[in-house]
């Protein structure tokens, strides 16, 4: 497997744990929204849970990135400007970049993920 | 505190050490484990308190973080129990969950606290027939 793509995987894998703690903190501060998505946890940074798992998770982040958009146009600048708001931005923007990352190597380098 | 908050900052607790747990290697992960496994069960000690007082949907969901964490306390006990080799796989395994534990705290939390919606009132009576 392409070594830059384990890499990708593996920061992935740190950032969905990130984004897990980032959506519980969250939570706790705006008791009265509904939670963000969830994001499931890739097993390993291997070939077999990119091609079994990766179309869910990036589905999963769509959902994510669109409440993220929802919430910051729905809110008060005070909202927007709360640390618990922005560091779940920030994590969510570092997830969308290595995604958009993976998504690159798999298209230059024609990594075929079908089974 | 109150049980959304207790609940909430246990979860955190058991998904952070566990996701450090996942980035060492198994004989500094060790101590790491065992404060997961104690903090795992401080948490179900808070859902089980906070049990009696759910109603059926929000106890369903309590059930669910309840399974999950017990999931991740066996998931510890394969950790510590695997050889060297195999136990950095098995510490993915319980970073793993960890985060559906909190996920599913995060669930019954949210069902517990859910604002209930009054019934809605009876309908007026039909009124007399006038023949």
């Amino acid at each position: 497997m392409n070594p830059r793509l384990v890499n990708l995987l593996a920061s992935f894998i740190r950032g969905t744990s990130d984004y897990a703690l980032a959506r519980l903190e969250f939570s706790m501060r705006f008791g009265d929204r509904p939670a963000p998505p969830v994001l499931d946890r890739l097993p390993d940074a291997s070939e077999t849970a990119l091609r079994e798992r990766w179309d869910q998770i990036e589905a999963q982040l769509a959902e994510i990135a669109a409440y993220v958009k929802q919430v910051e146009s729905s809110s008060g600048t005070e909202q927007r400007a709360d640390p618990a708001f922005r560091w779940l931005r920030r994590t969510v923007r570092e997830l969308d970049q290595y995604a958009r990352a993976l998504r690159w190597v798999l298209t230059v380098h024609g990594e075929d993920r079908a089974p | 505190m109150d049980y959304f908050n207790r609940a909430m900052e246990q979860a955190k607790q058991l998904q952070q050490i566990a996701a450090d747990a996942a980035q060492k290697g198994i004989e500094q992960a060790t101590p790491l484990i065992q404060q997961g496994v104690a903090k795992a069960q401080e948490l179900q000690k808070t859902i089980v308190e906070q049990t009696p007082y759910l109603t059926a949907a929000a106890q369903e969901q309590a059930n669910a973080a309840l399974q999950h964490t017990s999931a991740f306390i066996a998931s510890s006990k394969t950790v510590l129990d695997a050889g060297t080799q195999q136990a950095q796989q098995h510490l993915t395994i319980f970073a793993d969950q960890a985060k559906k534990a909190a996920d599913a705290t995060l669930s019954a939390v949210q069902s517990a606290t859910q604002k209930q919606t009054p019934p809605a009132p009876p309908p007026p009576p039909d009124p007399p027939v006038v023949s």
